[in-house]
């Protein structure tokens, strides 16, 4: 009995020192900023990029909440995420000491609904108010936690007599010397209190994440390209050019098409005139020096084509600037071509080089072409199933995204799965 | 002299097409086939269909768009042998047939979607429509 007891303690006593481990050894992980970029703008554009955990998340970045204590030299900002679950609370917290950025990803699920006024509050007033479960994920990947608490106390200290979280021996661990960040708001304290982002995360359960699938791979290496269709969509030529080739697509019925770019390297985008394609395909005349992006439609609602693919390898080879192709439905549907891998276009159309018949616009060599009609035409898929099935399946270096219902391109991906012997296509389409 | 040379000539050229033109029994002449494709250009498809002696099992079909014409693509196995092909790495023969746009070819096309598989006899449907060109396979190997 007293040996039992014995091992016991050996065990307990080696998660609590493992618990006090992950504390103290945890490196404050961070990336530097420049002194005289914009805090926000450099998180946006630069820090977040690539992050795998954020893959998928419809952050509000015009929702952000920027603090600054009076000296500048620590910033706080808050960024929500949108979801559509009653009982999830998601932020993003990004916290700069002296030039150096760390992100977090906060993830609260409550066993009830939330209330509105629960989104307004800083993380450890949720916490003291939770009953469920929070995870806390550092943006440099290497650590996350992940720890059940029941009205507001962490479970493992329930019965300890704590009086909440940020008094609890969990937070004061990780904590230690250093006092909860309060920076005053602007103005004297806005809408929501400034963020309690600790210097050093909550220890608790390791959550080790499984390596990525193949699905999630290619999520990741999509990420970058469709971000760039979603920024270019957010310009206002970007509407004003897919208005002008539907209405040319109802005088004409044909395709029509704009070419976007600028005249210097990274200068703002202009867009061309909208010109008139013929009756099912054509060039677009894209003038700019930099092109970077042209859009077109298609009069019969079709996705993107194989020829759309084989004729943006090339324009990309000819303008290593053009990058997005886009193509318009009339009924409102918008997708966009993106380049994930350049290098990839080379061995692709050495392996696959397009098949042209006069008068046509370019396709998949016949042996892919059959394989790729086969999918809408002979089992269960669809034309737009299907190239995104192609284009994976053969590395083709480019990625077909869609634009979903908040205006973000996401990836297109079709799993092949059979039925007996039966070939049965899936959408596996990125979050 | 010259009207003989001129005769030989036309007697050539009538042999060449003569001998182009040959009835399809198996589906191992089909990468042969577009030798002879000119002499059903321009002509209705039940002229093809005459020369086309092998069971047709399916019909896929897909509409004008930006890839190319209104065409149908004849298939001759049964799921479960096309399948068992596709298994193997066999991309399965077909042959597949565009039509000139015309308004024959859109009032057969007019009621279809987009693109589908129809019933064999649905052939029946195409048969007057104006081949523009013809692309055939045998039994290739692909990858899995």
């Amino acid at each position: 009995m007293k040996k039992n007891y014995l091992l016991l303690f050996i065990f307990i006593s080696g998660l609590f020192l493992f618990s006090l481990r992950s504390c103290s050894e945890e490196p404050l992980e961070s990336s530097t900023i420049e002194s005289h970029a914009d805090p926000l703008s450099y998180i946006k554009n630069e820090y977040v990029k690539g992050r795998n955990e954020l893959l998928g998340k419809a952050i509000e970045w015009e929702k952000a909440r920027e603090y600054k204590d009076s000296g500048d030299e620590t910033i706080l900002i808050t960024v929500p995420i949108k979801n559509t679950a009653t009982n999830l609370i998601e932020e993003l917290t990004f916290r700069i000491d002296n030039h150096k950025v760390s992100g977090h990803l906060w993830k609260f699920t409550s066993d009830t609904p939330f209330s509105s006024d629960d989104y307004k509050l800083t993380a450890h007033k949720i916490m003291e108010k939770l009953t469920g479960r929070v995870s806390y994920i550092s943006l440099e990947g290497s650590f996350r936690y992940e720890k059940l608490i029941i009205d507001g106390q962490f479970v493992d200290e329930i019965g300890k007599g704590g009086s909440g979280v940020m008094d609890s021996p969990t937070c004061r661990g990780c904590h230690g010397n250093i006092e909860e960040v309060i920076i005053p708001g602007p103005g004297g304290g806005g809408p929501a209190a400034p963020p309690t982002n600790p210097s050093v995360p909550i220890p608790g359960i390791v959550i080790i994440p499984p390596p990525p699938s193949p699905q999630q791979e290619k999520c990741k290496q999509a990420a970058a390209g469709s971000q760039k269709a979603t920024d270019l969509s957010r310009n206002t030529k970007f509407p004003a050019a897919k208005q002008g080739i539907l209405n040319a697509f109802g005088q004409n019925g044909g395709e029509n098409g704009v070419g976007f770019g600028s005249n210097m390297p990274n200068g703002p985008i202009d867009a061309t005139g909208v010109q008139s394609l013929g009756a099912a395909s054509g060039n677009i005349n894209n003038p700019f020096p930099y092109p970077t992006a042209d859009m077109h439609n298609h009069p019969q609602n079709t996705p993107p084509s194989a020829g759309d693919v084989y004729s943006m390898m090339s324009y990309h080879n000819q303008y290593n600037t053009f990058n997005t192709r886009y193509v318009v439905l009339s009924n409102g549907t918008v997708y966009a071509l993106t380049i994930t891998n350049a290098d990839a276009f080379a061995n692709f159309l050495s392996n696959y080089p397009p098949s042209q018949q006069p008068g046509y616009a370019p396709n998949f060599p016949t042996a892919l072409n059959y394989e790729y009609t086969d999918i809408y035409t002979y089992y269960n898929g669809t034309q737009e199933m299907a190239l995104a099935f192609m284009l994976d399946k053969y590395n083709a270096g480019i990625a077909l995204t869609k634009m979903d219902a908040n205006g973000n391109f996401k990836k297109l991906g079709t799993k092949e799965n059979t039925n007996g012997d039966n070939k049965v296509y899936s959408e596996d389409n990125c979050k | 002299m010259t009207f003989l040379k001129i005769a030989l000539l036309k007697l050539t050229m009538l042999t060449a097409t003569i001998n182009a033109q040959t009835t399809i029994n198996s589906r191992e002449q089909f990468n042969k086939l577009e030798r002879s494709t000119q002499n059903y250009k321009g002509k209705p498809l039940e002229y093809f269909l005459k020369d086309l002696k092998l069971e047709i099992k399916s019909i896929s079909y897909l509409k004008k768009n930006e890839e190319g014409p209104n065409q149908i693509i004849l298939r001759f196995d049964n799921r479960e042998k096309y399948n068992t092909l596709r298994k193997q790495g066999i991309m399965p023969a077909r042959i597949t047939i565009w039509f000139y746009d015309n308004h024959e070819t859109q009032r057969a096309f007019k009621s279809l979607n987009a693109y589908g598989l129809l019933e064999a006899s649905s052939v029946n449907q195409f048969k007057k429509l104006l081949i523009e060109n013809i692309f055939s396979n045998s039994d290739q190997y692909i990858s899995k």
